[in-house]
């Protein structure tokens, strides 16, 4: 009797290991790789991304027939097609930063605490960082901000906006509080995300001791970046091929 | 002695079943169980199914742009004034971002340190990308890009959600920088005693920078138009 016990707890626990063993493998098999927990929030970003490059190449693609268009209507008016290239250029180099532009926007002027000083106080928290200033031109970027200028310098790609002693390198020239950030687009959406309901940057800023002050304007001139950009290190891939 | 046997051999089975079961249960835990999976495996079907999609738009953008590469260089090869504006063209082209850029430089890779929590609380913060930008851009960075995203003067970097928003895409980490430049000198700005790459290291994320005597930075990916800002005529 202990004998037929025991031949069927074994076999029940044969079948389990089994029914697990399987389980086991299938699960294994199943993830391409590995799957983990970060790959369903990772796939979904990736499809995101991949439907807005679709989107974006359906525009390119209109854009692009467009100027085809163009260049063969040119060239049998015309004979050339120096009209246009002039007219990209200039949309180009507007692009890029290289010429002044105007428009609707917000202005911002971002300045050092007004607040005592009290003994044992770390002074740090009462002046406007570089970090503050990355991130308020970030978030304005975000806010679909065209052109900027920080005390008159235009952001460029590669603008660095960084501490130098008491005062902020921006494009490798010194500027010092009071910092007026000057961004084109659309004002209101502009305004929203400077200063939202949900704590906008400047909001914290403020709440911070910072001076900060933001206006809406109808219309502002940002001039172009007039320095130099030295590009030593790359070589054009056309150059390459 | 035979009881002992089957006892033992009981005593195997129902170990190596424990073993199978934390195995079994552990693998539920972490990756999210069966339901996740095949969550997991419809997205990456889809997301195939559109990558074809987007590969074909892409060789089409490519045929219209050789197209008008063509008209533009038999302009210039007629004329010295069509030729001087395609030049000056392609290099406006090259600072705004639109062409796709390859040179000397380093790759900088940030990722999370997998910390003990069970979930993911996000380490990398974007005022950490928009610093490691800014200290690459300080040390002379002619074109950079952040996994894969072009940076261009109208480039974001913010947290949106669970993700961080770049050109108004979404990623997660780990970050990818690319970086254009004397590599030398890009690296050392990084590492710079009381640095960023410390500071990075000190909230627990790996910081890893690699030379690099070729990188290809990828053009702006979409369709740059203002629509607010009009340049002044002089």
């Amino acid at each position: 009797m202990a004998r037929r016990y025991e031949n069927i707890i074994i076999f029940f626990a044969a079948l389990l290991l089994g029914i697990t063993l399987t389980i086991q493998f299938r699960t294994a098999q199943q993830g391409v790789g590995i799957i983990t927990s970060d790959t369903v929030p990772q796939l979904n970003n990736e499809l995101h991304n991949t439907k807005s490059e679709i989107e974006s190449l359906r525009q390119q693609l209109a854009d692009l027939r467009g100027r085809v268009e163009n260049y063969e209507r040119a060239m049998n008016e015309q004979g050339n097609v120096n009209e246009i290239l002039q007219d990209q250029l200039e949309t180009v180099r507007t692009l890029a930063g290289l010429t002044e532009v105007e428009g609707p926007g917000i202005e911002i002027v971002l300045n050092d605490s007004k607040w005592e000083l009290t003994h044992g106080n770390d002074p740090n928290l009462l002046l406007v960082h570089d970090e503050d200033i990355l991130t308020v031109v970030s978030e304005l970027k975000a806010a679909g901000a065209e052109a900027i200028a920080i005390n008159g310098q235009r952001i460029m790609f590669n603008s660095e906006i960084r501490c130098g002693g008491p005062t902020i390198n921006i494009n490798s020239v010194r500027y010092a509080p009071p910092y007026t950030i000057a961004a084109i687009g659309e004002p209101n959406t502009l305004f929203g995300y400077m200063s939202s309901a949900e704590g906008g940057y400047l909001d914290l800023l403020e709440y911070y001791g910072l001076e900060v002050s933001i206006q809406q304007k109808e219309s502002i001139t940002i001039p172009a970046y007039v320095r130099s950009i030295n590009l030593r290190h790359i070589k054009t891939d056309k150059e390459g091929e | 002695m035979k009881t002992f046997k089957a006892q033992m051999s009981i005593g195997l089975v129902c170990l190596a079943l424990g073993l199978m079961l934390t195995l079994q249960f552990r693998n539920v835990q972490n990756y999210g169980g069966i339901l996740s999976v095949q969550r997991a495996q419809e997205l990456a079907s889809e997301l195939k199914d559109i990558r074809t999609q987007r590969d074909s738009l892409q060789e089409r953008v490519k045929e219209y742009e050789s197209r008008i590469q063509e008209y533009e260089e038999s302009a210039a090869r007629v004329s010295v004034v069509a030729e001087g504006m395609r030049n000056d063209l392609e290099r406006a082209r090259l600072l705004a971002g639109l062409t796709d850029v390859e040179g000397t430089g380093i790759t900088v890779t940030l990722s999370e340190v997998q910390p003990e929590q069970e979930f993911n609380v996000f380490y990398i913060h974007y005022d950490k990308l928009l610093k490691v930008l800014n200290e690459l851009n300080a040390a002379g960075a002619e074109a950079v890009s952040i996994n894969e995203q072009r940076v261009i003067a109208t480039t974001e970097i913010r947290l949106a959600g669970s993700h961080i928003n770049i050109n108004y895409q979404r990623f997660a980490p780990p970050f990818v920088f690319k970086a254009i430049g004397d590599p030398q000198t890009l690296e050392a700005a990084l590492k710079l005693k009381g640095g960023i790459a410390e500071e990075l290291e000190y909230y627990g994320i790996s910081v890893s920078i690699k030379r690099e005597q070729e990188i290809f930075i990828p053009r702006y990916g979409k369709v740059l138009e203002f629509k607010y800002a009009k340049p002044v005529d002089k």
